[in-house]
């Protein structure tokens, strides 16, 4: 039972001799010699993917879906992996935005199995039986096959004036604008949304009312500037959604915060702004 | 030639000059308060996008007008109210709650169904049509129900009545 | 600074870059730069569109083009919460058109709701017949009153995280079957 036990730099503890270690030495030569062989006999798992596709240079053409077949043994855990390889290796025409492959640019946003995430950090389900649907985000305009139309939802985002406006600003750029800690952590879980849209097109009211209706995504960052401490019009911001439909479409369906692929709650956010705009005194808000 | 090229015909006061001048129009430019109407304006198509603004972007009123906030918490206001209502009916029935039923429940009805027609009615006629046509519906309902508190038993009574069958 | 030979050195040549890269940012169609050092900066027009325009070429552009919307509601995956906040407006819009049917009546029909009570009662309906009734009325009434807290939590800004939306969504079922059932046995 002499087994010497050292424990190395890091905190590694190696048997050397000894039942113990002779044990764990054949384990990993077993572990080798079952990886090293039936790699290539394994049996392939193939994976379908029903994916939607619209041209829009051939005329006439209705959108349809169509299937690729995806070894996924040969293939990256996530659907984005997929996506790249059935257009590297099967059809160069399939049409998708992507980018940083890490989920923090939003272009892979897309409706995948039902639900909007990014492709990038949405697993495969690896049951086989089952079909992956890809479909772009809903109820959106398409350019072609997964690419929406989201000039609306940026013009959107841009009606919110998302920075930061100062009363006074002759003391621009001479010295930082002081936030506590307090304050800097009300940011937190507003700051970090990516605008892939994801929660927007996932809410109900903002596939009937999207030309009115501003939407969780540019709801939350209106937020985002009406509680940041360093911000002087967050009257104005307020009283900028005193309408029916900008702010008060919005009628807590929760799609948007279960649809987040950052894990953000825009819900919670429009909430907080629903009371901030039944308790604010109007001073004078001249726009 | 020089002159010729960064004149611009007001005279030359000198490249220094220019240069301050160029640095306060970049300043200018780059101004967020300066995105107006261009300065040429592009006639047809633009004016058919003005006109797609009025019918795509949400109708503001006055400045300084909290109507729909407002409405946001009257809505929790009757909701609450009607709540409370509920066990009242049931351990105080009679014509007091009857009435002060038939205005809550009318009301909370109304700005419901408006909220579902606001949500589902799109374009202008038709909304104008739904709307008028939900606040004939809810009047008729209220005096409906103010008839039957005066003229009949009673709501409470008369759901006193039913669950007895 | 139009094409062809002009200093690149010197403050002139610092004119001119900045004039081109001013040119550049102002690259937009319908739009004419014409930058001339002197007091006035009238012939300098602003460039950019605003959010509404943007909008407004977004609706323009999409209406007239063929391109399709892309499906919504035929693949949308369904959850709890989503069917119960459907539910929520279902219940209401039933029971206003009820109440609405009720409060029409009672200005439209001849007699007075005891005889329309007798006649039912004349009927003889099975007991079992008039409890699944009474409980098809209560049903509606209770799941869009509990729903209808659940909602007024959440103006309070109460309950927002996922986990809690399907407690509070799962408490509110419960509660309505259990107070339907009372409610109908009454």
């Amino acid at each position: 039972m002499a087994a010497a036990v050292t424990v190395g730099r890091a905190g590694f503890v190696s048997f050397r001799g000894g039942p113990l270690g002779v044990a764990v030495q054949v384990c990993r030569r077993a572990h080798a010699a079952a990886a090293a062989a039936p790699a290539t006999q394994a049996s392939a798992r193939i994976k379908t993917f029903a994916v939607y596709r619209w041209n829009p240079d051939n005329p006439g053409e209705k959108p349809r879906m169509q299937t690729y077949e995806v070894d996924l043994n040969k293939c990256g855990p996530m659907v984005l992996d997929a996506l790249i390889k059935i257009k590297n290796e099967m059809d160069a025409t399939l049409t998708f935005r992507r980018s940083c492959r890490e989920g923090i640019c939003g272009s892979c946003a897309m409706n995948i199995d039902g639900g909007n995430t990014l492709a990038c950090t949405k697993r495969i389900d690896t049951r086989l039986s089952k079909v992956a649907k890809i479909y772009p985000l809903p109820h959106m305009y398409v350019v072609k096959d997964l690419v929406p139309d989201l000039s609306n939802f940026y013009a959107q985002y841009k009606a919110i004036q998302p920075y930061l406006k100062k009363k006074d600003e002759s003391k621009q750029g001479k010295e930082q604008y002081i936030q506590s800690i307090e304050d800097r952590e009300k940011l937190d879980g507003l700051y970090e949304c990516i605008l892939c849209a994801c929660c927007s097109t996932s809410c109900p009211s903002y596939w009937w009312n999207g030309d009115k209706y501003l939407g969780p995504a540019v709801l939350m960052q209106a937020y985002r500037w009406m509680v940041d401490s360093r911000d002087d019009y967050t009257e104005e911001r307020l009283a900028q959604l005193e309408d029916p439909f900008s702010l008060y479409r919005c009628h807590t369906i929760m799609n948007c915060t279960k649809a987040c692929p950052k894990g953000l709650n825009p819900g919670k956010a429009i909430a907080e702004i629903k009371k901030m705009m039944a308790t604010y005194k109007e001073k004078a808000a001249s726009a | 030639w020089r002159r010729r090229y960064c004149c611009g015909g007001r005279g030359w006061r000198g490249p220094e000059e220019a240069v301050s001048r160029a640095r306060t129009a970049l300043r200018v430019l780059l101004s967020k308060a300066l995105l107006t109407r261009p300065a040429i304006a592009c006639s047809a198509t633009e004016e058919r996008r003005l006109l797609a603004c009025k019918i795509h972007t949400s109708p503001r009123s006055l400045a300084g007008s909290k109507a729909a906030s407002l409405h946001w918490t009257g809505e929790r206001a009757v909701s609450v109210f009607l709540l409370g209502l509920l066990p009242a009916a049931y351990l105080y029935p009679g014509p007091v709650v009857d009435y002060t039923l038939a205005a809550a429940l009318t009301l909370h009805g109304h700005w419901g169904l408006g909220q579902v027609v606001t949500d589902y009615v799109h374009g202008e006629t038709s909304f104008k049509l739904a709307s008028t046509g939900l606040y004939l519906l809810s009047a008729v309902t209220f005096a409906g129900l103010c008839y039957f508190n005066y003229q009949d038993v009673g709501i409470c009574k008369a759901v006193a009545m039913l669950w007895s069958l | 600074c139009a094409p062809g030979p002009f200093p690149l050195w010197g403050k002139e040549g610092l004119l001119c870059k900045m004039a081109t890269s001013l040119l550049r940012l102002a690259g937009r169609r319908c739009l004419c730069v014409h930058f001339r050092p002197g007091p006035s900066m009238q012939h300098l027009a602003p460039v950019g569109t605003t959010a509404k325009e943007e909008m407004a070429r977004f609706w323009d552009k999409n209406t007239r083009s063929n391109r399709p919307l892309s499906p919504h509601i035929s693949i949308y995956s369904w959850s709890l919460p989503m069917m119960m906040s459907i539910t929520h407006r279902g219940t209401g819009i039933a029971m206003s058109l009820g109440v609405s049917l009720f409060g029409l009546s009672a200005l439209v029909l001849p007699s007075h709701f005891p005889d329309y009570l007798d006649f039912v009662k004349s009927l003889n309906l099975p007991a079992a017949l008039i409890y699944s009734g009474k409980f098809a009325l209560a049903f509606p009434l209770t799941f869009h009153t509990w729903n209808g807290i659940r909602h007024l939590a959440w103006d309070m800004g109460k309950g927002f995280k996922i986990p809690q939306v399907y407690q509070s969504g799962v408490l509110v079922l419960v509660l309505t079957v259990l107070s339907s059932l009372g409610i109908a046995a009454m």
